[in-house]
């Protein structure tokens, strides 16, 4: 236990929260350790990042479960294994697998959606009750308001989008309408800095037919610059970009935004390639030092008079429960994630599905829990719709994306590649699931990682209203794929072999009631007042859009409060 | 014996020769091709399985060595020849079984019991990877699809619907890489500092005694 570093603050994960934090508080005065599992990237890293292999099909830069194991098991009682979708042979999409490490985390390589919740989604119960009675909650689901709104929130999505570089078009500007955005978006302050992406090659098919039904298409929010910024440089449209660092800088992630200035202040001291293992409680009750251990396997601990966990929603909890931090039994609950519900098809000519990136294409949220005119929907939820034709290489379409009539080898497989692939279009969305008693994580009683850690065990299924709103969704998918003129069209499962999406919200979530929830509305710990879990887990429910803006704005929001109180 | 004048750099460093031909004809019955209109054969996809064995995918080995041999065993005892001697037409019929999973030997539990997914998933990544992994020679895995490959970008008249791109040359991760080198200020730099390397990158997982060793994990990595 050599070492014995101390800083005001200790802050665990450097990624998309953590590296926010870092150059916040680094700015304002206080000394801070960041503590990060994985490298530093260089710039340079990844000016030939071209390679389909190295960083999807085989995640580079996600952790696997030789060093990062995780359990599953569908349901209390029944006998948990290592996700079984995230080892075998077989090429897996990273989205199913435990998201990234490394300076800047997920924030490299995500695919961008930088969507703002609606007002309605800080007041979930409240609006569901309203509409639909309270005996439209399904047993042992556990709906809440979150403690905090939108208003709270606006001033910090709007420095998000602004000091990280988001492109889009605006809906609704202070409450007035404007023409070609989302029309059912929360009123924003003022516009996107900058302008929508050229979406994909047969986007306009996608438009056109969405208007032809009634909707109202869009330019979805996307955080890569659509013209140059400083030395970032706007999008060229390469296609390798959803699993992918960004050549060109295009792609907005905190190692690019954050850490310059961060290390600038000279605050800020970095400790790479240590793994945090443990947070460590006076007697007092107050969080006094993390153990790690470094590249050369040897364990060390770092004090500090703050200690804020950004490691992600799962690894957070994970910490907690190995560092014996459950007091009130709520580390671990509500764990909620998204169902992605994929649709795929061909169209009649060439789609050029490998250009540009898939965020780039446009999206209807005529869909959204809130919205009139629902037709048929009988379940409590909704998402957004987003076409995706871009940013799809050979791999994946020629395992994940086949379509399920066609044989997965021979001949007609070979035909079906020529033809297929070369029109090929998709659509997706994020049906969330409900927070709710039956799904939860804890840690896993046999499994361990390679330093003898505890890993972490989901549990976790997919329920009636799962269905309900996969098949409705799935309806409007063929709705508009009919209106386009698509050849042929497949999809995916309706409820997913998969319990894990790199969306994995909930498990410390926030709230007033110190017995219902585990941090507070400024993400500190109930249990342990100078410990905050800041990011995903706060979520006390969960919606269909992309969350990491909103985990962002909540981020400012946090470092402004520690700013003010400390 | 005659030599050719170049040294030829096909040689396999983990299958052993009949190993070799097997996995390539199974590879062959999954993309089927000839010299016009190239397979998974043609694109040297048993290059890209064995180099991936002989170093990433080493936690397969034993999968591959037992699923050939159990394979030969089963095509010796009903067709009399080993399963790369076969008709093509025959290959296929076992194929066929072998995905079906009514070949004896090929159970729940055996190192060889996804043999077919196994080098199923294996060819497809040895057909459409980049060519410097050793498949996908000539890009054939490529052209047969229509992806262009490593591109730095794409102009607007080329993301257009219908647009026929047969034209624009392939890149290749050499190809960018040359490029990379050559127009670097096309790329981005980090403005402002950078942490100090520290002296170890590469955190060392300690292993757990008695442990037996996995195959690799996540994404076939």
């Amino acid at each position: 236990m050599a070492n014995n570093k101390h800083a005001d603050i200790v802050i665990v994960g450097m990624g998309a929260v953590g590296a926010i934090l870092a150059r916040e508080l680094a700015e304002a005065g206080f000394t801070v350790l960041g503590m990060e599992k994985g490298p530093y990237y260089r710039s340079d890293d990844f000016w030939t990042k071209f390679d389909e292999l190295r960083y999807s099909t085989r995640s580079e830069m996600s952790p696997t479960m030789d060093t990062d194991p995780v359990t599953w098991r569908p349901s209390a009682g029944t006998p948990a294994q290592v996700l079984p979708w995230a080892v075998g042979p077989q090429p897996l999409n990273p989205l199913w697998m435990p998201p990234s490490v490394g300076v800047g985390g997920g924030s490299i390589h995500w695919a961008g959606w930088a969507w703002r919740q609606l007002e309605e989604d800080f007041r979930q119960r409240s609006e569901w009750a309203e509409r639909h009675g309270e005996e439209a909650f399904p047993e042992g689901s556990r709906v809440v308001d979150w403690p905090i709104s939108y208003d709270d929130l606006e001033p910090y999505y709007d420095r998000v989008e602004y000091e990280t570089g988001v492109s889009g078009k605006a809906g609704n500007l202070d409450g007035e309408l404007q023409d070609g955005g989302n029309p059912f978006e929360a009123p924003r302050k003022r516009p996107y800095p900058f302008p929508p992406l050229r979406p994909s090659a047969s986007n306009q098919l996608f438009v056109d037919a969405c208007k032809g039904l009634g909707y109202h298409p869009f330019a979805p929010p996307v955080a890569i610059i659509s013209e140059d910024w400083g030395e970032r440089k706007a999008c060229v449209y390469c296609g390798f970009c959803r699993d992918y660092g960004c050549h060109v800088g295009a792609k907005t992630n905190t190692l690019d935004t954050m850490m310059p200035r961060a290390l600038a202040t000279g605050n800020l001291e970095l400790l790479t390639n240590c793994r945090v293992q443990r947070v460590n409680v006076d007697a007092q009750g107050l969080a006094r030092s993390v153990s790690y251990t470094d590249a050369k396997g040897e364990r060390h601990e770092v004090s500090g008079d703050l200690v804020i966990l950004s490691a992600y929603s799962l690894e957070n909890t994970r910490l907690m429960l190995v560092s014996g931090l459950n007091r009130n039994g709520m580390v671990g609950k509500r764990f909620m994630i998204h169902n992605y519900n994929w649709f795929s098809g061909t169209l009649p000519k060439e789609t050029h599905a490998y250009a540009g990136p898939a965020a780039a294409g446009w999206a209807i949220d005529d869909t959204n829990p809130y919205a009139e005119d629902r037709d048929g929907a009988n379940f409590l939820g909704g998402t957004p719709l987003m076409y995706f034709s871009g940013d799809v290489q050979p791999i994946e379409a020629a395992t994940v994306l086949m379509p399920p009539d066609v044989p997965m080898w021979g001949k007609r497989y070979k035909e079906w590649l020529r033809h297929g692939y070369r029109r090929l279009f998709g659509m997706y969305s994020q049906m969330a699931t409900l927070p709710s008693e039956a799904n939860f994580v804890d840690l896993d009683p046999k499994v361990k990682d390679p330093w003898g850690q505890p890993a972490l065990r989901i549990t976790h299924d997919w329920y009636d209203n799962d269905r309900k709103a996969a098949l409705w969704i799935r309806q409007v998918k063929h709705g508009i794929a009919r209106e386009m003129g698509a050849e042929k069209t497949w999809e995916a499962p309706l409820l997913p072999p998969y319990h894990v999406t790199t969306h994995d919200m909930g498990t410390h979530v926030m709230g007033e009631d110190p017995g219902e929830s585990v941090v507070d509305p400024y993400c500190r710990s109930h249990e342990v007042p100078n410990l905050f879990l800041v990011g995903g887990g706060a979520f006390p429910t969960y919606n269909g859009y992309n969350p990491t803006l909103t985990i962002q704005a909540i981020t400012f929001w946090v470092a402004d409060h520690i700013k003010r109180e400390t | 014996m005659e030599t050719t004048s170049g040294s030829d750099t096909t040689g396999f460093t983990f299958f052993f020769l009949n190993e070799a031909d097997t996995v390539e004809a199974m590879a062959g019955r999954i993309v089927p091709g000839n010299e016009e209109d190239p397979g998974a054969r043609e694109a040297g996809v048993v290059h890209y399985i064995d180099r991936a064995l002989a170093g990433p995918y080493f936690g397969w080995q034993a999968a591959y060595r037992e699923g050939v041999r159990t394979l030969n065993a089963y095509t010796t005892e009903r067709y009399g020849k080993k399963f790369f001697e076969l008709e093509e037409e025959a290959q296929d019929d076992v194929v066929g079984a072998l995905e079906r999973g009514e070949i004896p030997g090929f159970g729940e539990g055996s190192e060889a019991g996804k043999f077919f997914t196994t080098v199923w998933a294996h060819t497809v990544e040895g057909m459409f990877s980049d060519p410097a992994y050793g498949g996908n020679r000539d890009t054939v895995g490529w052209k047969l699809v229509g992806f262009p490959g490593a591109q730095y970008g794409y102009s607007a008249e080329e993301m257009r619907y219908g647009k026929d791109l047969s034209e624009k040359p392939l890149m290749t991760l050499g190809n960018i890489q040359k490029l990379a080198r050559e127009k670097p200020e096309l790329f981005y730099r980090r403005p402002g500092p950078d942490p100090s390397v520290p002296a170890e990158e590469t955190p060392e997982m300690p292993t757990r005694p008695g442990e037996p060793e996995k195959p690799p994990g996540g994404g076939g990595a």
